[in-house]
């Protein structure tokens, strides 16, 4: 069950990398994001193109997982002639466990709450979010998560010619005490994917994705 | 004179004819020249290729459009209508409302 998961993320995690909280009204997205020390699942219906609703399950192994509902809303979006910013609200309600030493562990409802921003021209990306997840009656912090991308198109193409991305991804988790980049080639061409990426530790990564 | 009137009357009988053929139109294949029905989109906002896919299906639903392109370069959505056909920006704005982007005028 484990590996078939595995295969799933390793499938889909693709989608995360250009995907919003919320897409075009009446979009549906999965993403997802396969690493050792984060692994998302995510499946959005967009009612609005202001409006996502996701169920997320996520983990990191050995330290915490959970399931959760979240709400995506678009705070703020600039349109200008050749490009586009957003702000994104994330909020949304879960359940989940987060692992102790000595075996214990504490499973409870949580909440989690977000913030993300991204500007894009067609050839220059930038992309940053803000995640974390609490228990609802303590308050006490499940995990955290910042992303930061900075993305370089090499040349212009359009949707049926064949796209490709330099981009560099930094991941700090942990409240800060990990930090991961990982220099990134993404290829895409009409719905068809392949990432390529290797973390300064030296693990590889190797994505592709069809889309439906 | 008798010649020159014989030569008169036989060049015009021939200029008749030649004009004739020249004008009379092929009854069996009428020429009929037709210009597309084309109407074009100024947008702001459509900053990646999946903003194009989404336009183009999105525009592609509506029954008097025939088939779309999309200049991300120009940022112009150009809608090919039915013959015929036409499309009013009240149908076009809900559209691009739906997509995210922001209408700048539609170009005839």
């Amino acid at each position: 069950m484990k590996n078939i998961l595995s295969i799933i993320i390793l499938l889909v995690w693709p989608f995360y990398s250009f995907s919003h909280p919320s897409s075009y009204e009446g979009g549906i997205d999965l993403m997802g994001v396969s690493h050792e020390k984060f692994q998302n699942l995510e499946l959005v219906y967009s009612p609005k193109y202001w409006l996502g609703t996701g169920l997320i399950a996520e983990r990191r192994p050995d330290l915490w997982e959970s399931t959760s509902l979240q709400i995506g809303y678009l705070a703020k979006r600039w349109n200008l002639p050749a490009a586009q910013g957003n702000l994104y609200l994330l909020a949304g309600p879960g359940y989940g466990t987060k692992y102790l030493a000595n075996e214990k562990k504490i499973t409870d409802i949580l909440y989690r709450l977000g913030i993300q921003g991204d500007f894009e021209t067609r050839r220059i990306y930038t992309f940053a979010k803000y995640t974390e997840q609490r228990f609802f009656d303590s308050n006490e912090l499940i995990n955290n998560r910042l992303e930061l991308r900075v993305g370089y198109a090499p040349y212009l193409a359009e949707f049926t010619e064949l796209n490709s991305w330099l981009i560099l991804k930094t991941v700090f988790l942990r409240d800060f005490k990990d930090t991961i980049y990982i220099p990134t080639v993404r290829l895409f061409y009409k719905n068809f994917l392949v990432e390529f990426g290797v973390d300064l530790n030296g693990g590889p990564q190797l994505n592709f994705m069809v889309r439906h | 004179m008798k010649h020159i009137i014989i030569l008169l009357f036989f060049l015009n009988t021939n200029f008749e004819l030649a004009f004739s053929k020249e004008v009379q139109p092929n009854k069996s294949e009428p020429k009929v020249v037709k210009s597309e029905n084309i109407k074009k989109i100024k947008v702001h906002g459509m900053a990646c290729p999946l903003c194009q896919s989404k336009a183009e299906k999105k525009f592609r639903e509506i029954s008097s459009v025939k088939s779309v392109h999309v200049d991300m370069e120009k940022m112009l959505i150009s809608l090919n209508l039915k013959e015929g056909a036409d499309i009013s920006k009240d149908k076009i704005l809900p559209v691009i409302e739906s997509l995210g982007l922001t209408f700048v005028k539609v170009i005839d």
